[in-house]
Parts: structure tokens; sequence; C-alpha cells
């Protein structure tokens, strides 16, 4: 395990070190820089504010490996104290996602797709099938038979009367 | 630096070498039938070698072309003088990979894709297609343009028809009428434009391309609606919510040269006119209706990606994952800025590469289990190792898998579209969890598993099916580390778009005001 964790401990040394956040020390930055096309974000915090947020993190790590090795080095303190259930589950947050996804979300997921081939699609479907209707209904007008051709303009005839008399003046 | 010459019909030559294959195939006698692939993957590679041509002798220093006229290699022949139409074709950053792309993947997939019955008229449909979508993306005439989106309908039409599957020839029909109403308002919108600038000027009609766009003489309501107009044609082909429920079927029940082309070249004709002929023609109506459009996009990219989860034929998925895909071309587009272009521009680069590839292994699941059903595979990944690591490469690539293109495509346009419009990207970000979601969870269903035991002896990628990848493969890999020179052919001709847009807005708003 020693190698692994001194080849992961050396990249994150590496990592950190090709961007701090004191001038000239963007290295990662600057050659990301062409990429984002001016769109990156520039802060404006105070070279005290970025020290004391070093320092914090810096802490932070230390009282971490002190504690570690307290716990589980030196054996002072049972280790039980801090293993929690809730920290072994991972704070609930695999089976929380799981149970949404599973449940409402694939229920959502149903109704959009749902949605899609009944409503979209069934809009579109139901335009065509209107269409079809209405030829059919429009087909029965055209008989073949000259007579029904015949009383057909004899029709439109006497309504064209009956709108020419209506609109003139005696 | 190297520096090539090219005859001014260099681009002429490329439109048309495929359709000569065309009458060569027609009057090809039955007694001859070995010889028409032959034919045809000759009139293609033709057309292909020509292209490559284009692309290295492509000035990618932007200063040293001509400032004004911002494209390559033009040629222009008067066509109907009395009307002002010509052939007009011209070659830019924003159609140079398009080209690229059509002219290649027409050859692969006629070299790799074995046709079931009457070839000849396949090979026929197939180099039609080719040399509409060639002219579509290189027409710098609005008519001549109009010919080629509509020459690309016939052939795609009956490919589908003719040799897919299932619900063929409702999906053909379909795709028919979606995409002839849109052609319907495009023509109206293209006559309407053509009227009101020979209005304007007093002088004779003109369809010319930059001639309209470069003046920008017409009125900005009418503008609007003669947009509106263009947009309604390009939201059908792309496809954009809620005009996109021809393209599931049509995918699901093409053929799979015809899902590939569908999916690698045609769509691209949508989103090509989005900025063609929304953002360069139409300027100030493109800003005014910039919200509702990206609003539009992330809505297919929610939509599509939620879709595609939920289905069950594995190149429905695709398809609609595809819907999710060209959403964010629409955001990249539509946030008017030259990151969120080149992204939106490179993405449907990236989106033909990935998707061209995806539903070229669906075709080869299918020709191997002769199913498509998610639920009836699984398990192949121990037949089929070499498959199902090529289909892992191209479908973390769609996911946008740092390293792979997708990546590079998807990170500039939710870039350009945070700085234009901070919470559509927001939005937009989330479709890139979802696609990780319904591909990985697509890839655990069919690769992973017990295998099904009428599975278990399913055969590996031969070595021609992996000739016909490899180039998809090394296209994914090569764009997602080193997209510069990509990037630098795009760019200059984004630039000179966004420049366009921001004078021509500005001006239209003193104008307006």
């Amino acid at each position: 395990m020693l190698i692994p964790v001194i080849a992961l401990a050396s990249g994150a040394v590496l990592l950190g070190a090709i961007n701090l956040p004191f001038s000239d020390t963007h290295f990662l930055g600057d050659w990301l820089k062409p990429s984002l096309f001016g769109n990156e974000a520039h802060t404006s915090t105070t070279a005290g504010t970025k020290w004391m947020l070093a320092l914090l993190a810096a802490t932070g790590s230390a009282v971490g490996i002190v504690a570690a090795r307290a716990v589980y080095l030196k054996r002072r303190v049972a280790s039980e104290r801090f293993e929690w259930a809730v920290a072994a589950k991972a704070w609930h947050i695999d089976t929380a996602v799981t149970s949404f996804v599973g449940g409402p979300g694939r229920k959502i997921f149903n109704a959009v797709n749902t949605f899609d081939a009944a409503v979209v699609d069934g809009l579109v479907n139901f335009t065509g099938q209107a269409v079809r209707s209405c030829s059919g209904w429009l087909r029965g007008f055209q008989t073949g038979l000259v007579r029904f051709y015949a009383l057909l303009m004899a029709v439109g005839v006497v309504f064209m009367l009956v709108w020419f008399v209506s609109r003139a003046s005696f | 630096m190297l520096s090539l010459t090219m005859p001014s019909f260099t681009l002429t030559l490329l439109v048309l070498l495929p359709s000569v294959g065309v009458p060569a195939l027609l009057l090809l006698p039955s007694s001859y039938e070995r010889f028409v692939k032959p034919i045809a993957v000759c009139c293609s590679t033709a057309a292909a070698a020509l292209a490559i041509w284009t692309l290295a002798a492509f000035e990618v220093d932007a200063a040293a072309v001509d400032a004004a006229a911002k494209f390559q290699f033009k040629d222009k022949h008067v066509w109907i003088e009395s009307l002002g139409i010509s052939w007009h074709l011209g070659v830019d950053g924003l159609s140079l990979f398009l080209v690229m792309l059509t002219a290649l993947i027409f050859p692969i997939v006629m070299l790799g894709i074995r046709v079931e019955h009457s070839s000849k008229q396949y090979y026929m449909w197939l180099l039609l297609l080719e040399t509409g979508c060639l002219g579509a993306f290189l027409a710098l005439d609005m008519f001549m343009f109009f010919v080629f989106f509509e020459i690309v309908l016939v052939p795609i039409y009956f490919l589908i028809g003719g040799w897919g599957h299932g619900k063929k020839v409702y999906a053909a029909t379909k795709f028919f009428l979606f995409t002839m109403l849109g052609s319907a308002f495009l023509l109206v919108g293209i006559v309407g434009v053509a009227l009101l600038h020979a209005d304007a000027t007093g002088g004779s009609l003109t369809f010319d391309l930059q001639t309209i766009a470069e003046s920008q003489l017409v009125a900005v309501e009418a503008a609007r609606w003669l947009f509106l107009s263009f947009m309604v044609a390009f939201a059908v082909k792309v496809p954009l919510f809620p005009l996109h429920t021809w393209l599931p079927d049509a995918h699901a029940n093409a053929p799979t040269a015809g899902s590939v082309v569908l999916a690698a070249v045609m769509l691209k004709l949508g989103t090509y006119g989005l900025i063609r002929f929304g953002l360069y023609l139409f300027p100030e109506p493109s800003t005014y209706f910039a919200p509702m459009l990206m609003t539009l996009g992330v809505i297919g990219v929610i939509y599509g990606a939620i879709a595609a989860a939920m289905q069950k034929d594995l190149k429905r998925l695709v398809a609609y994952s595809s819907i999710a895909h060209l959403g964010f071309i629409v955001i990249g587009t539509f946030a008017m800025n030259t990151v969120g272009l080149v992204g939106a521009v490179l993405q449907m680069v990236n989106h033909a590469v990935s998707t061209g590839a995806l539903f070229l292994l669906v075709g080869m699941i299918y020709k191997r289990c002769r199913t498509r059903k998610i639920s009836a595979l699984g398990g192949l990944q121990k037949p089929a190792p070499v498959l199902a690591a090529a289909f892992m490469l191209v479908m973390l690539s769609s996911i946008g898998l740092p390293g792979l293109n997708g990546f590079v495509g998807e990170f500039m346009v939710l870039l350009g579209a945070f700085s234009a419009h901070r919470w559509w990207a927001v939005v937009a970000a989330a479709g890139v969890v979802l696609a990780a979601l319904y591909l990985m969870w697509a890839y655990q269903r069919v690769f992973h598993g017990a295998v099904a035991s009428e599975n278990a002896h399913v055969s590996d990628i031969r070595w021609r099916e992996g000739l016909l990848l490899s180039p998809f493969l090394v296209a994914i890999v090569f764009m997602g580390v080193y997209p510069k020179p990509v990037i630098e052919r795009i760019e200059p001709a984004v630039e000179a778009i966004v420049a366009h847009v921001n004078s021509s807005t500005h001006s239209g708003e003193q104008t307006h005001g």
C-alpha cells in the first residue's frame, strides 16, 4: 500500500503546486486561459485572506493527521467513537438518490414519455386521422353520377339567386 | 506553410461528382449488377478526395482571406438572370467540416454496410442524397439552397420507405410531411426576403445570400416575421421540441445507412440553417428571439434525455439522445457569442461522429441478435468484448467525458451560454448528467449481466466492421485531445458572424428607435 499512497500523495502535491493562488503561480490557470475565450472569473480576494484560507486548510489537514494517529496508531481513543453508522452509510445520500430515482424520478420520466407518445405525437397522428376522415367524408360527394353534379349546380344557382335578390334594392 | 491553389470550379465539381453516378447506375444493364457498388463508391470517394483537398487548401489565417467575402473558393455563375438566381458556391469555417463529414461519411456507409436488395436504386438514392447535402452546405444563393434542401427529402424518403424496417412507410411519410411543412415556410421566407430586399434597393431581384445579409435593408418588423418563417423550417429539421416526433420514428425504422446519414449529416442542415439563415441573414431578429430559441433548446436537452431514458428500443434511445444533443447546439448558437457559437459548430461535428458511430454499433448489434429491444439483449460483453469496448468509447464521447470530443463542444456551449444567459446554462448542464444516466444504464442492460442463451454465441466485431468504425473512434479521441485544428478553422467564420450580428443589431436599434 505504501507505494500507491506515495504516488497519490506526490500527485496531490504536484496538482496543488501547479495553481497556487499567489501571483505568478497560476500555471494551470494560464495554460487553460485560451480555452476559456476570456470567460474566466477573477476573484478579488486579498493576499491576507488567501494566506488565512491556506493556513486554515493546512491546519485542518494537520489536525486530521494527528487525530488519525491517536486513534488508529496509538489507540488512545476508541475508533468506534468516530465511526458513526451514518458515515458508514455515506450519510444515506446513495440510498436517498436511489429511492428518488427509482420512485418518483421513474414516474416523472414515464410521464414525460407518455406525454410525448400520447400528446405530442398524438396530436400529429390525430391531424392525420382527421384529414383522412374529412377526405373520406368529402369523397362521398364524388359519386360520378352526372345528375348528382347537376343537382349540386342547381342548388348553387338557387343560392346565388337568393344572394343577389337579398342584396338588390327594389 | 502549405499553400494549395484550387481551380474555381472545385466546389461545383465536389457537389456534382456524386450525382454523376446516378445516370451511370441508371444506364447500367442489370447483368452488370456487380459494378453497382464500385461505381457508387468511386463517385463518392472522388468527392471525398476533393473535400480533403478543400480542407488542405482552406486558408486558416483569417487575415489572408478577403475580409469582405469571408467565403473561400467561391464559384459563381448566372443561373436564371431575370430572377437574380445564380449558381453560387463557397465555403467558410462554418460549412467546411460539415462538407468534410458529408463527403467522408457517405463512402464509409456505402463501403461498410451491405444492402439486402435492390442495390442499384439504393446506391442511386444515396448518391443523390450526398449531392443534395453537399449543395445545401455550400450554396450561397438562397434559391439554390432551397433546391438542395428539397432534393435531400426525396432520397431519404425512399431509403426509409424501401430499405427500412417495421413501420417504415409510416415513418417515411411522417418525415416527408413534417419536412415539407417546414419547407413551405422556408420558401415563403426566401421569396419574401428577396422581394423586400428588391423593394428596399429599388433594384432588381436577387437571391444572393451575401448581398442580402450584408446590406440588411429589410425593415425590422418584416424581418422578424421572415426570421420566424425560416426558423420553422430549421426547427423541424434540427428537430426542436415540439416538432421532433418524426425523428425517433425515422431513425428506428430507417436502414442503418439511413440512420447514420440522418444523424450525422441531415440534422445538421437544420442547425447549419439556424446560423447561416438565422444569425447571418437576420441578425436583429436572432437577437430578439434568442431567449425563446434558447428555451426550446433547453427543453430539448432535458425532454430528449428523459424520453431517451425510458426507451425500450436501443435505436429509439439513440434517436432521443440526438434531440438532447441538438438542443445543446441550439443553446450554443443563440448564446450569440464566439465561444458558444464555436462550441455549437464543433458540437455539430462531434454529434455527427458520436451518434453516427452509435447508430453503426446499434446496427451491428441488430445484425447479430436480430432485435433492438434492450430487455432482450444483455451480457453481450462476454461474447463480443471488442464490440462492447467500442460501444463504451462512443458512449463516453456522447456523454461528454473529458479527453473525448463531446466534452470540448459541450463545455464551450455551456461556457458561452453561461456568459449570455446564466440560468439556461445551469438547467442545460443537468442534461449532461441525464446523458450519463440514460447511456450508462443502456450500456449496463445491453452489455453487462448474464448473457441471454440466444446471444451467447454472437460473434465479435469483424475486421471489416472494425475498419468501418475506426475513423469514428480515431476522430473521437483526436478531437477530444487536440481540437485546435478544428477550432482554429471554425473560429474566424464565427467571429465574423458575431461581429455582423453585433454591428447589425446596434445599427438596427438606432433605426428602430
